[in-house]
């Protein structure tokens, strides 16, 4: 694997905890390369690892099965190995006709851990001190524009397309509609007139913003950035209520059925239709991504497409809606993870860092690009916030050892 | 010796307790049948296991076996044991490969009988159209590779790759129990 070329440049010899306390997260690195992984092994199957040397192999262990990479063509050595493996002990039964409980030697994880390997930032109560050992390269940060913390902001557009700027620090009151630059919070009851002509108003939420609306009846949104909802003014008692989610991504916590006279309320977005039933859901159908995420976190809600019927979701339920492929698929998630960045954190369960930038990009407003195109796919666990500077975080990961340096011209992030 | 017999031939040799025979079959799938358990759970010892269940649960029955089709019947095999791994065990979304796995809590509380859900599927699957049917089949029940099926079928890749879709999207779309959309997903979503 294209890894193994990388590791192999690294020049510290020593592994390494480095502890960082960004303003309430604690983050512990544990960062170890493959010959001393390698070294390790070996120790331990000489019976010579000390405690810590011991515990430091299992989180090792534990990071890297937490990958994808049981299949690769890499790993038919390993399936060749089982294979004879099951065979002997095949021989052995049927021919002795005696049973005995199998041994799995400690050896077979070597193969099979030095094939990847994967970095573990854990934010745990419990850390170690130790020295950090000295990074060779510095990055370089040019700016004449800082690179800003995302912060709560967006255009309102009304039903006859004016367009107002919502900033924190300046206020807005109009007949219905109430900001104080940071949220904005409808009011009013809902039409009484089932004729009555629906107006419809528009968030759109930019890169380096983030926003809340309070719906007219009572439904709570949260929009990350480089989003757009449209929804109505006010809604018609008694007729199922409807919001588009145009693009990005919102937080909904739904105003029950119950108090609006049975109406159900219903999300909108690329390629899908999100009936729900008083709860609470994270909808994730960015612009430049071809899958859109929809996380249930309470109550319950039936996700539909042109191809397909509802498919019902259940707590902790998230289901990938994959237009090209038209396919609908169900699975558990980690529910705080996915909903993390309401909360002002970003969580990223093994995820390449290529992806990982493109969310950075959104809420700091930069442009990424990869000098060094093998760091796009390396991938990381974390949870780190969101309210700190970028110039933090980068450093953050070029303390790990898995990119050279980093470049800020500008707005532009650059990871070499 | 034995590479050039067809499965039948085989099946007749191991029929008479030729161990060559049956390490020749047993090469022809082990290896195969081993990376579908790893596809979906990603204990390698317990899968080793379940792959060895199969073989020495075949030997011991080789005098009375009547199979027409020997991959299909060792694949059903090892699914049957993934499947029984799953309803006898605790397991969490860590031990499984894939996270196409609908409410992993509900294994061995709820009583799953296999041979119940798999008809319940089957019944399903005979809804398709003719030629998704037989597509979907050849793929997950004789687990055939879309490069296979197409040449025997004559069709392109991309086709085969469609139906195949087709078909799984039509059959979760039929399945309303927990259950079935669970065991489906675990045993014939898993292709890559």
């Amino acid at each position: 694997m294209l890894f193994i070329k990388k590791i192999s440049n690294l020049t510290c010899t020593n592994v390494f905890f480095s502890v960082h306390i960004i303003n309430q997260s604690i983050l512990i690195f544990i960062s170890m390369n493959l010959k001393q992984a390698k070294e390790l092994f070996d120790k331990y199957i000489n019976n010579q690892c000390s405690p810590e040397e011991l515990e430091l192999l299992e989180t090792f262990l534990d990071s890297y099965q937490d990958g994808n990479a049981v299949l690769s063509d890499n790993n038919l050595q390993d399936v060749k190995e089982s294979q004879d493996r099951i065979w002997k002990d095949i021989l052995t039964q049927i021919e002795d006709k005696t049973s005995y409980r199998k041994t799995y030697p400690f050896k077979s994880y070597l193969a099979y851990a030095i094939a990847a390997s994967v970095v573990v930032f854990l934010a745990i109560g419990v850390f170690n001190q130790f020295d950090k050992v000295e990074t060779e390269t510095q990055s370089k940060i040019v700016s004449e524009e800082s690179i800003k913390i995302g912060t709560d902001k967006a255009i309102l557009t009304l039903e006859d397309g004016t367009s107002i700027a919502l900033e924190k620090g300046k206020n807005y009151d109009d007949d219905n509609i109430r900001s104080d630059g940071e949220r904005v919070i409808y009011q009013g009851d809902e039409q009484e007139n089932v004729e009555s002509k629906i107006t419809y108003n528009y968030l759109t939420i930019p890169r380096g913003g983030q926003f809340f609306v309070k719906l007219s009846d009572g439904t709570q949104v949260w929009l990350n950035s480089e989003t757009q909802l449209k929804y109505p003014v006010s809604f018609i008692k008694g007729q199922p209520r409807n919001v588009e989610l145009v693009y990005g991504e919102a937080y909904f916590d739904v105003s029950p059925s119950k108090l609006h006279n049975g109406a159900t309320f219903s999300v909108t977005s690329k390629g899908q239709h999100v009936e729900v039933l008083g709860t609470e859901f994270n909808v994730k159908a960015y612009q430049d991504e071809d899958l859109t995420y929809t996380t249930l976190v309470e109550g319950m809600v039936m996700v539909a497409t042109e191809n397909q019927e509802g498919l019902k979701l259940k707590p902790g339920q998230q289901v990938v809606l994959n237009e090209m492929e038209n396919t609908l698929v169900v699975s558990s998630v980690d529910v705080y993870g996915e909903t993390s960045w309401r909360n002002g954190m970003f969580s990223f369960k093994n995820l390449a860092l290529k992806d990982i930038m493109t969310v950075l990009s959104r809420w700091y407003d930069v442009e990424v690009a990869f000098k060094d195109k093998e760091a796009e796919n390396i991938k990381f666990n974390g949870v780190l916030s969101k309210h700190q500077d970028l110039e933090k975080i980068l450093t953050t990961i070029q303390n790990t050892g898995f990119i050279n340096q980093f470049e800020i011209e500008n707005k532009k992030v650059t990871i070499e | 010796m034995f590479t050039s017999y067809t499965n039948h031939a085989l099946l007749k040799r191991i029929a008479v307790d030729d161990i060559k025979a049956f390490e020749e079959l047993y090469q022809r799938y082990a290896g195969k049948m081993l990376v579908y358990a790893l596809n979906i759970l990603k204990k390698r010892d317990v899968c080793e296991d379940l792959v060895q269940n199969v073989f020495i649960d075949f030997w011991s029955k080789r005098k009375t076996n009547s199979i027409e089709n020997v991959e299909a019947y060792l694949f059903r095999a090892v699914k049957f044991q993934v499947f029984n791994y799953f309803r006898d065990h605790k397991f969490s979304n860590e031990d499984l490969t894939r996270l196409n796995i609908v409410d992993v809590s509900m294994n061995a509380a709820k009583k799953m009988e296999y041979d119940e859900l798999e008809s319940t599927i089957q019944d399903v699957v005979n809804q398709l159209p003719p030629r998704c049917k037989e597509i979907f089949e050849l793929s997950r029940y004789d687990h055939k590779s879309n490069k296979e099926i197409a040449e025997t079928l004559n069709v392109s890749i991309q086709a085969v790759k469609n139906q195949i879709s087709k078909a799984l999207i039509t059959i979760r779309a039929n399945l309303h129990r927990e259950e079935l959309l669970f065991f489906f997903i675990v045993f014939f979503e898993n292709h890559f």
